[in-house]
């Protein structure tokens, strides 16, 4: 039962963690580590060797893009963004998101016992 | 920073991590990498310390990144790709509907037009959120407030003066400008 309920998180995560990964990106461009560090301590990746493959798709497929840019104080750093694409895929799944928790939630409901 | 005053635990840690990632897609070995030694570089060995503990061991990230770049490399997709199939409300006929009625909609069938205009400016993915919600108050905001200012501000506009310039057209002014930006902004997003 417990593999189970691994399985579950690990499914519901698989999911979703690229649209987080894009929401996170839609509000400030930002470098590998502090986006790994937010989603880590949210419980949706493992590490930042989960961050990267996932990166790498999504600036396959034209959602993301990255840059590098000198900080003021700290060394130079990859940024990564959200490109229009993104945004649109972004609006796309927000769009459905609601309505299938929603659904989700009418078809599971609380744990009342 | 030269290579000498890198901390000994760094340089070990990245050779280790470097080592580890072999057989992961170079772009992915590459960015992990860069990007934790972006994060390392100007650490003292304390701080470094502290932060590869909180990072995890080279064989733990590269087994993620081993992970989760198999799926691509089996010839999976993303789930990202296969979310979206183009919709009427994300295709550029639909903004350019959409534009002609912020446009001239309350012009040709007097607010009825800027009203589905507007309806369907909400029903779309293209545009923000706040965008929509700019396109749906300023207009009739500038039109009571233009009003307001030519028919009790002491101007001495007749009262139909101020219906005219507040209540007509400086809404229709402030819908055709809103229009033309979410319209550029529209198709572009659909064309991306």
């Amino acid at each position: 039962m417990q593999c189970m309920t691994v399985d579950v998180g690990a499914q519901l995560r698989k999911g979703v963690v690229e649209y987080c990964i894009l929401g996170l990106l839609a509000t400030k461009p930002t470098y590998g580590w502090k986006l790994s560090e937010a989603l880590v301590s949210r419980g949706l990746i493992a590490s930042i060797g989960t961050l990267y493959p996932i990166l790498s798709r999504l600036r396959a497929q034209g959602l993301v893009s990255s840059f590098d840019q000198q900080s003021d104080a700290g060394p130079s750093r990859r940024y990564y963004r959200v490109t229009e694409s993104g945004h649109l895929q972004l609006a796309t799944f927000r769009e459905q998101w609601g309505p299938f928790a929603r659904t989700v939630h009418e078809l599971v409901g609380e744990d009342t016992e | 920073m030269t290579k000498s005053r890198i901390p000994r635990v760094v340089r070990d840690y990245l050779a280790e991590l470097d080592r580890e990632l072999a057989g992961v897609p170079d772009e992915v070995r590459e960015g992990i990498v860069t990007g934790i030694a972006e994060e390392l570089e100007g650490l003292d060995a304390a701080a470094a310390t502290s932060r590869i503990t909180t990072l995890g061991g080279p064989a733990f990230i590269a087994a993620e990144a081993r992970a989760g770049a198999e799926p691509r490399s089996a010839g999976s997709r993303s789930t990202a790709v296969a979310l979206a199939p183009p919709r009427a409300s994300a295709q550029r006929w639909y903004v350019v509907v959409t534009a002609a009625l912020l446009y001239v909609g309350g012009l040709v069938v007097p607010l009825a037009g800027w009203v589905v205009g507007i309806m369907m400016l909400w029903a779309s993915p293209l545009w923000t959120r706040n965008e929509k919600l700019i396109a749906t108050i300023v207009p009739p905001a500038v039109g009571v407030l233009l009003f307001g200012i030519f028919a009790i501000g002491g101007s001495g506009f007749p009262w139909w003066h101020a219906l005219l310039f507040g209540g007509l057209v400086g809404p229709i002014v402030a819908s055709f400008v809103i229009g033309v930006i979410l319209s550029r902004r529209g198709w572009f997003r659909a064309g991306a």
